[in-house]
């Protein structure tokens, strides 16, 4: 790529940003905020803090592989993403853990292992980070255990979407600066989108009016959550959470050795 | 002796570190296509460049950092173990390299025999020069001598990766090895370890011994880095996870991995120029912390997790990916502090490194990768696409981990330039209540002074808290 090429495609990129999905995904948060009563403020972020809270995750939910988003050419992975996206929570845990408050942290702390193996199971027919390949189906040659993989992966997603975003046993006081809280919506968002990917694939193609309903479906699971997880602790949960992060790398590790038996043979 | 004598005399390591890291990107370009022998026991090779490249890189940059009025004697040894360092990268005899690598990290430790640097030295040069000597008496007198790969066996191997492995073992540092002191001895024994790349291919074995290890370690050092007690532990903790990193990296025997490996290294010398344990201003957090995409630590853990993707080794992705999260929180959860001239300069150069991994990678990285051919797999390789970014791909060439730097860098400038926009539309403040004037803003509830909350933190996360009550009390 030379460098007009590169200009070209920043060019082509607005429409990502303001358009679908950046600026659906900002008017949606938007939305979500006006409502909500303003929090008296604690301690004030600084510029950076706030923007940087802001423009990372609305350039993870602008560049997410959605149906019928400008095609760019170049997309991201899911370490890129993740790190886009997680950077306001991360932010905000660190400076309420060093305030004493450490709920916000040990939630996130809780959910990673869970999300990281359930993340890299979805990758695994493909074998790729690629976010682009996580919203296709498994391929019919793909190995079975690699395709139940996908599949596992795909449904493990759901139970740690509950201290990822902080709902039902993990709720936590909501940040005071609206900024920093439309950047955590829209990282809500983006994560919500990203569990619904694996679903998207399975809509077969021409039936657009049918693209909402995975979106619509991690909507009713995280309302689900959010109604049914009040009844278990956070303990509960961090042990639950724990078994199924163990399921997923025994998992892990059963298509790993078998996809080094089948290079070995 | 004049004031400007004085003040040239103090600067001559600064001086000389510089000159090295010139020489040694010379010397990096000259043998960029292919190593070259010379007589009197010297080999010229692109690994060997590259370690001197970045221990005279980092040697340089703590120079510049280091306050003038601090010790002399610590700049000379710091200088005389550079000397050693670089020595042993163009020394073709595996026994001179290993004795020279052993002064080098002696002379960084400060030859205090009790301290549990120097007892980690001597492990680790004690087992590279067995290995050395191993191979002197199967009749290899150099590493580019014919009958070298057949001589390699299991025994040697392993003493080369426990060579690679002692000075990132979790033990405790001591002030000496916080000042810094140490951070070249943690990744000049793997220069041993890629050299045994051109002599012939790892057994599956090999691979998995040194993945394993080196993934392990990482963990181990990223949750000692959030869980410990103190700020110098926790950052002596943080300070090996980029090593081990590299030594996962080195096990995965690809070209991704080889890469991912050297580019840990780089960004291992650079952000432990502040010395570890000591806090810093809160953008060198950020940088330094490897969460943000654009930073060095986070561009060394993506082309490590791509690489253990690639190589289909999915648990270590996940165990690496995994570690260098928790690192990052522990990092950003350590207090400010007031500006030093290392956490500016660590933070800076991380950062810049981030933006120019592309051009890192196909400069200084990928000589590297070329000239370890020999021993290496297909399953990971780096492409590196100008004015994009860094690519991996598998043994398919199908894309396995893609990092757009310079489209990310762009399309951020503009997110921030509108969030700068939004912030003047919108009011970001809420107004405080009539009631309750120029009330001082309340703390989180719960609070608890100093680092208690890490035992709390303990308490919470299952995964976390087991056997770790103690140290964080």
């Amino acid at each position: 790529m030379t460098l007009p090429e590169l200009l070209a495609l920043l060019g082509r990129s607005w429409s990502r940003l303001l358009l679908y999905p950046g600026g659906l995904g900002l008017a949606l948060a938007l939305a979500i905020l006006w409502r909500r009563p303003a929090i008296r403020a604690t301690r004030p972020w600084t510029h950076i803090e706030q923007f940087s809270m802001l423009a990372l995750p609305w350039l993870g939910v602008a560049l997410l592989p959605l149906p019928y988003a400008t095609a760019l050419g170049r997309s991201l992975d899911l370490v890129v993403m993740l790190a886009l996206l997680e950077w306001p929570q991360l932010l905000l845990a660190a400076r309420e853990a060093r305030d004493g408050a450490v709920g916000r942290l040990a939630a996130l702390l809780n959910s990673y292992p869970p999300l990281l193996a359930a993340l890299l199971l979805l990758a695994l027919p493909d074998g790729s980070l690629d976010l682009s390949a996580m919203a296709a189906s498994p391929a019919e040659g793909a190995p079975t255990l690699a395709r139940i993989g996908h599949w596992v992966g795909a449904v493990g997603l759901l139970p740690a979407l509950a201290p990822l975003l902080g709902i039902g046993v993990f709720a936590t006081e909501p940040a005071s600066d609206r900024l920093v809280r439309l950047g955590l919506l829209l990282r809500a968002i983006g994560i919500a989108a990203i569990t619904a990917l694996p679903w998207v694939a399975l809509i077969p193609e021409g039936q657009y009016w049918l693209v909402p309903l995975p979106p619509v479906g991690v909507g009713l699971a995280i309302w689900g959550i959010h109604a049914l997880g009040a009844r278990a602790t956070t303990r509960m949960w961090a042990q639950g959470l724990l078994w199924l992060a163990l399921c997923e790398a025994a998992l892990l590790v059963l298509a790993a050795s078998e996809g080094l038996a089948g290079r070995l043979r | 002796m004049s004031t400007s004598a004085r003040r040239i005399l103090s600067r001559l390591p600064l001086i000389l570190a510089t000159g090295m890291v010139a020489a040694a990107c010379l010397l990096l370009w000259l043998v960029r296509s292919e190593p070259r022998s010379l007589p009197l026991f010297i080999l010229l090779d692109a690994p060997g460049a590259y370690l001197a490249l970045i221990t005279a890189l980092g040697c340089a940059l703590s120079l510049l950092a280091m306050p003038e009025a601090d010790g002399r004697g610590r700049a000379w040894r710091q200088a005389a173990a550079l000397a050693c360092i670089a020595g042993a990268a163009i020394c073709a005899v595996p026994l001179v390299a290993a004795a020279l690598l052993l002064i080098a990290g002696l002379l960084r430790a400060r030859l205090e025999l009790r301290r549990p640097s120097t007892l980690a030295t001597l492990a680790g040069g004690g087992a590279a020069l067995a290995a050395a000597a191993a191979l002197l008496l199967r009749g290899v007198r150099r590493y580019d001598d014919p009958a070298a790969g057949a001589a390699i066996d299991s025994w040697v191997f392993l003493l080369t990766l426990l060579a690679a492995c002692a000075p990132i073992a979790p033990i405790d540092h001591d002030a000496a090895d916080r000042e810094g002191g140490w951070r070249e001895a943690q990744v000049i024994w793997l220069l041993p370890l890629l050299r045994l790349y051109p002599l012939g291919p790892w057994n599956d074995g090999w691979s998995l011994a040194a993945t394993l290890l080196g993934g392990a370690l990482a963990l181990w050092a990223a949750l000692g880095a959030l869980t410990r007690a103190t700020p110098a532990d926790r950052g002596s903790a943080s300070g090996r996870m980029l090593p081990a990193l590299a030594l996962a990296s080195a096990g995965l025997a690809s070209s991704a991995g080889v890469a991912a490996c050297c580019y840990a290294m780089l960004a291992h010398m650079v952000v432990s120029v502040a010395p570890a344990g000591a806090a810093r201003p809160r953008w060198a957090h950020w940088s330094v912390a490897g969460v943000i995409p654009l930073s060095a630590v986070f561009v060394a853990a993506w082309m490590a997790i791509g690489a253990a993707a690639a190589a289909g080794s999915t648990a270590l992705a996940a165990a690496l990916w995994l570690a260098c999260l928790i690192r990052g929180i522990a990092l950003l959860t350590e207090g400010d502090a007031r500006e030093t001239r290392g956490a500016l300069i660590a933070g800076g150069a991380a950062l810049a490194l981030g933006v120019l991994a592309p051009a890192v990678s196909a400069l200084l990285i990928q000589p590297v990768v070329d000239q370890l051919q020999g021993g290496l797999t297909a399953y990971g390789n780096l492409s590196v696409a100008p004015w994009v970014g860094i690519t991996l791909l598998d043994s398919g060439s199908r894309v396995i981990a893609t990092t757009p730097t310079m489209l990310v860098a762009g399309l951020m400038a503009v997110l921030l330039a509108l969030c700068v926009l939004l912030a003047r539309l919108w009011p970001t403040h809420p107004p405080a209540l009539a009631s309750e004037g120029g009330e001082e803003p309340h703390r989180a509830q719960g609070e608890q002074q100093g680092d208690g909350w890490r035992a709390a933190l303990l308490r919470e996360v299952p995964w976390l808290g087991r056997g770790r009550g103690d140290d964080a009390a």
